[in-house]
């Protein structure tokens, strides 16, 4: 009796311990240990835009969805790169698209580091695949563009089989994109780990301090966020979308508290 | 027979714990101290839509290519050719063989240097004589899905990046 109690214990105990333990060990997706370092939350990460028109809306799409995590945001800025070489730039990420070739892949991301901070990243999209009508649809294209982008932040795949249900995420691997355009919950969190600590020193690049345009919405009142495009499922953040043609637009990333705006963060520029 | 299913339900669970765990301290670098990381096989899969896949980036001219990424179905080769109107044209070098699986960082020396400003076309190539050596004439391309082979291609530059990208 007495040795059934204590086994019941040890029992209990190990339960509780991995109970604590497990949920931390099935969010990891991270990409090894790779970030950007820098030295506050959140950061904002660069995408130099070297894309034909047609696909610019995707690289808008995935920046919005990136920037409704809690510890980064994403700025897309005009850049002027060979899209065939696509060659890095130090302190952010070049989004490039082309006839790659019949190079078995669809979408690429590679980063360049330093011990394990990323200094410099590319995401090539392929268009020898994307001209193809199986892949040339707005599903195939969000999810492709997400995921390149989120690996350019340090996360993984939260999944690679093909042949199993959707995950509800852009990290996860599939065979119809339809449920999988977009990062889910899972991929906020982990992103919340991987960057749960600071850095001494910064490998971004760092933001120009002429943006006039920007300045002037960076306010607490909603009547100058512009239109809310994107609320997250527990309705807690919102990304609002002000668009001051000229290809300029200001996104401003909002998380509700019950007593009305908590924190404002999140800029991106077009 | 209590006792020995509370025991075996224990040892169930502290195998379980034991590899949360590790899962749990593996991960813990990611905040702990980072700059310890060091990134010697980071290599990973892409956004596949075939089954073998070849990754070369941009390189510098000289005798020697290295492909970021190969995904093989089964034992093969990087094979380099040079350009011809677009196309890949005559073989300039070919790698060790490669088993089936990812293989990152691949070398291949090549028969002449490429020149800064030369396209060059990456192919992956089936071995088919059973040896470990790429024969041209009986080792035949992997066919893409698309027709034609697994190809790409590839510009050289004195500009290039000297870094080796890790690519996923």
């Amino acid at each position: 009796m007495v040795f059934m109690n204590t086994s019941l214990r040890v029992v209990g105990l190990l339960s509780a311990v991995i109970l604590l333990f497990s949920p931390f060990a099935f969010a990891d997706h991270a990409w090894g240990s790779y970030h950007w370092a820098r030295t506050a939350n959140p950061f904002t990460l660069k995408m130099g835009d070297n894309l034909t028109s047609n696909w610019d809306p995707y690289l808008a799409t995935a920046a919005a969805d990136w920037s409704v995590s809690t510890v980064l945001d994403v700025t897309v800025v005009a850049s002027g790169k060979n899209a065939k070489t696509c060659r890095p730039t130090p302190g952010r990420g070049e989004v490039c698209n082309a006839k790659y070739g019949s190079t078995g892949w669809v979408g690429i991301a590679q980063i360049w580091v330093s011990g394990s901070h990323i200094t410099q990243g590319v995401v090539k999209m392929n268009d020898t695949y994307f001209s193809k009508a199986f892949y040339n649809t707005p599903a195939w294209k969000n999810l492709v563009m997400c995921q390149e982008i989120g690996h350019l932040f340090g996360l993984n795949h939260q999944d690679e089989s093909t042949t199993n249900a959707n995950l509800g995420t852009c990290m996860d691997y599939t065979s119809n994109p339809g449920a999988n355009q977009h990062p889910n919950q899972h991929d906020y969190d982990m992103l919340e780990t991987i960057y749960a600590h600071l850095d001494t020193t910064t490998t971004l690049q760092q933001s120009s301090a002429n943006k006039p345009q920007a300045n002037a919405v960076e306010s607490d009142d909603p009547r100058e966020w512009g239109r809310e495009i994107r609320r997250s499922s527990d309705g807690r953040a919102s990304l609002f979308e002000r668009d001051f043609g000229n290809g300029e637009k200001v996104f401003t990333h909002v998380f509700w508290a019950d007593e009305g705006v908590r924190s404002l963060s999140g800029r991106l520029r077009e | 027979m209590n006792k020995a299913a509370a025991l075996l339900i224990a040892i169930v669970l502290l195998g379980a714990a034991a590899y949360y765990f590790l899962a749990a301290s593996a991960n813990d670098s990611l905040g702990g101290n980072p700059e310890e990381e060091v990134n010697t096989d980071s290599n990973a899969s892409a956004m596949r839509a075939e089954e073998n896949m070849v990754v070369v980036s941009e390189q510098k001219p000289g005798v020697s290519i290295h492909g970021s990424l190969i995904v093989l179905a089964a034992p093969g080769y990087l094979v380099i050719h040079e350009d011809k109107d677009g196309e890949p044209g005559a073989i300039l070098g070919a790698s060790a063989l490669l088993q089936a699986g990812e293989s990152s960082n691949v070398p291949v020396t090549l028969s002449h240097a490429a020149r800064d400003g030369e396209t060059l076309h990456a192919m992956l190539h089936f071995e088919k004589g059973g040896n470990t050596t790429f024969a041209a004439a009986e080792d035949t391309p992997v066919p893409s899905r698309l027709g034609g082979p697994i190809s790409g291609w590839f510009e050289v530059s004195s500009e290039g990046s000297i870094d080796i990208p890790i690519s996923i």
